[in-house]
């Protein structure tokens, strides 16, 4: 079984790209690990950033040609210095001039926006999908329609886990999340799906 | 010292092996794991080592005790390997059981002592005794067959090795298990042995009251301990009021001559804890013991966490008394006081079987130095956490 290496910059963000990626390649194993810290965030991310790459690096069980990814949010909706955001670039840049087969996966402007755009999701909450790549908050957006379905918080566990059972994994299709779109156009041309 | 574990067909642990184990080990895992199958199976190899193993398979419910998809003829496997301080060789007992699935009984026994590869003594059973319905106890059974040592080994220390294998599963295990809290104050009916513990703590009171009177040195050091772990503590007794009860007691230091009121649970757990340790110390105290505890965090102050691991770390550096304990937990903040080389992970695959492994060895050099291993865990470096 192949495998894919994913260092995501928080619990929920590694399980939305873990079961979209899963949804299309169910033959790929997707361990993910994440910064330290009960609550972890892009600041821890990119605290930690260069010690996630190492621990991937010199685990005995990746094999040469094991893709990693670093998933994380643009947040340029939210943020206010980009420093933490520079750092894990560099860190990526350099892993990949160490000769890591590593992607940085940036969902813009946060990865609910991938959830916004998958027809499972949409279908099963009656709204209709797009492209909120652009949009502020989608994690707000994606918990407004929750509420009206009744009663569901996306910020809790089980609420959560109730999205993610209709994932289809679909929204990287022509008009609506780019981001996602690059994501696994980039994660293709890797060979890091076969 | 336990050094290695073997389960076969055992609950979840279709076929596991644990090496390399250390005077402190922790086990940890996600919720039903298997970690406390590794503890009942400890348990289950006591009670196997009295040569009866009927009441062993009927307490576990005879074939709720083997893996899913074996069947009758698939023997349950469990083996010890120790280091044995005396002769200081490593000492292998192996205990194969068939269990008939209808009846939930042993069809047959076989158990072996090894010397690394070297077979020393070996016995076999294979006709177990039949229960009769309106009769209240088992039919004589074929218990007389109490094996034979291998020819041409030297038999008269084989023997020794044997005795001293059998008091080491059978006598110097003691458990406290899933969710133990001891009665503090129990009637003189509710006493209960004096040794060893019981795997829920209940004879607590009696291990302590017979420490007091028969051993008050190792009743001091208790004491001392205690005090040391709970620096509220003055001292601690045993209390006995007349045909009524025995009640653990503690004397806090704000007011030393006056019985406190209420004794919390974390107190309990760590009076339950160390008299298990100390309880080794009643009986040759030579021998090696070993003291299984499942989560003995709970209930326990975060703050006290780093004083009860050096505690331990205290107790199995005497040369002289070796000992060991077997931990499991789910609390990071106690894990960050072992090493690597002491936590294994436990997880269960796509088939619901059991894995138990060692924290890979990258995570020493890249994490280490700068972070708690607790901290790491829960970055998911090296599993043990639900998916």
């Amino acid at each position: 079984m192949k495998t894919l290496w994913l260092i995501a910059e928080d619990e929920s963000g590694a399980q939305i790209f873990r079961t979209i990626f899963k949804r299309r390649f169910p033959e790929m194993h997707v361990p993910y690990i994440l910064p330290r810290g009960n609550h972890p965030n892009i600041s821890r991310l990119a605290i930690d950033i260069e010690d996630l790459i190492n621990n991937i690096h010199v685990d005995k069980r990746r094999k040469a040609d094991d893709c990693i990814v670093v998933l994380h949010d643009l947040d340029a909706q939210r943020r206010t210095e980009t420093s933490d955001y520079d750092k894990i670039k560099k860190a990526c840049e350099k892993a990949v001039k160490d000769g890591l087969k590593l992607l940085e996966c940036i969902a813009v402007d946060e990865i609910e926006s991938w959830l916004l755009a998958d027809s499972g999701v949409c279908q099963w909450l009656g709204e209709k999908r797009g492209n909120y790549d652009t949009k502020a908050a989608p994690k707000d957006i994606l918990n407004g329609w929750l509420k009206r379905k009744g009663k569901i918080t996306y910020y809790s566990v089980c609420g959560r886990d109730e999205v993610f059972k209709h994932i289809v994994g679909d929204g990287d299709q022509k008009e609506y999340s780019p981001s996602m779109r690059w994501a696994f156009t980039a994660l293709t041309n890797a060979s890091c799906t076969t | 010292m336990l050094t290695r574990l073997h389960f076969k067909n055992w609950r979840s642990l279709k076929d596991v092996t644990i090496d390399n184990l250390t005077p402190l080990t922790v086990f940890i895992g996600a919720n039903s794991s298997g970690k406390t199958n590794i503890v009942d199976g400890l348990d289950f190899m006591i009670k196997m080592m009295s040569g009866d193993p009927t009441p062993a398979v009927r307490a576990n419910r005879g074939n709720k005790t083997r893996t899913l998809n074996t069947d009758d003829e698939d023997a349950l496997v469990f083996s010890a390997t120790y280091l044995d301080p005396v002769s200081k060789k490593h000492l292998t007992y192996e205990m194969n059981l068939k269990i008939e699935t209808a009846k939930d009984l042993p069809t047959y026994f076989h158990s072996h002592l090894c010397e690394g590869e070297k077979r020393l003594f070996t016995q076999t059973i294979d006709k177990f005794p039949i229960l009769v319905f309106g009769i209240s106890r088992w039919r004589e059974a074929s218990w007389a067959d109490e094996g034979h040592f291998i020819e041409g080994i030297d038999q008269h220390e084989a023997e020794h090795l044997l005795r001293r294998t059998k008091i080491f599963v059978q006598e110097r295990w003691q458990i406290l298990g899933e969710g133990f809290l001891p009665k503090l104050a129990v009637t003189f009916a509710e006493l209960g042995a004096i040794y060893p513990i019981q795997n829920n703590g209940a004879n607590l009171v009696a291990i302590l009251d017979y420490m007091r009177d028969a051993h008050p040195n190792i009743f001091t050091l208790f004491q001392q301990d205690i005090a040391w772990m709970l620096n509220h503590i003055e001292h601690v007794d045993i209390n006995l009021i007349k045909d009524q009860e025995a009640r653990f007691s503690i004397f806090e230091n704000a007011h030393p001559s006056i019985e406190a009121p209420t004794i919390s649970a974390g107190t309990a757990h760590i009076a339950a804890m160390l008299a298990a340790y100390y309880a080794f110390d009643f009986k040759n105290q030579e021998l090696p013991g070993l003291v299984i505890i499942e989560e003995p965090d709970t209930a326990l102050n975060p703050g006290l966490l780093e004083k009860f691991v050096e505690l331990l770390r205290d107790y199995v550096s005497d040369p002289e008394k070796p000992r060991q304990f077997i931990m499991t937990t789910h609390n990071p903040a106690f894990l960050d006081f072992f090493q690597p080389e002491e936590v294994r992970v436990v997880s269960r695959d796509e088939q619901g079987y059991t894995h138990v492994d060692p924290i890979p060895e990258h995570i020493k050099e890249v994490w280490l130095d700068k972070y708690g291993l607790g901290e790491v865990w829960m970055t998911r470096a090296f599993g043990g956490l639900p998916e």
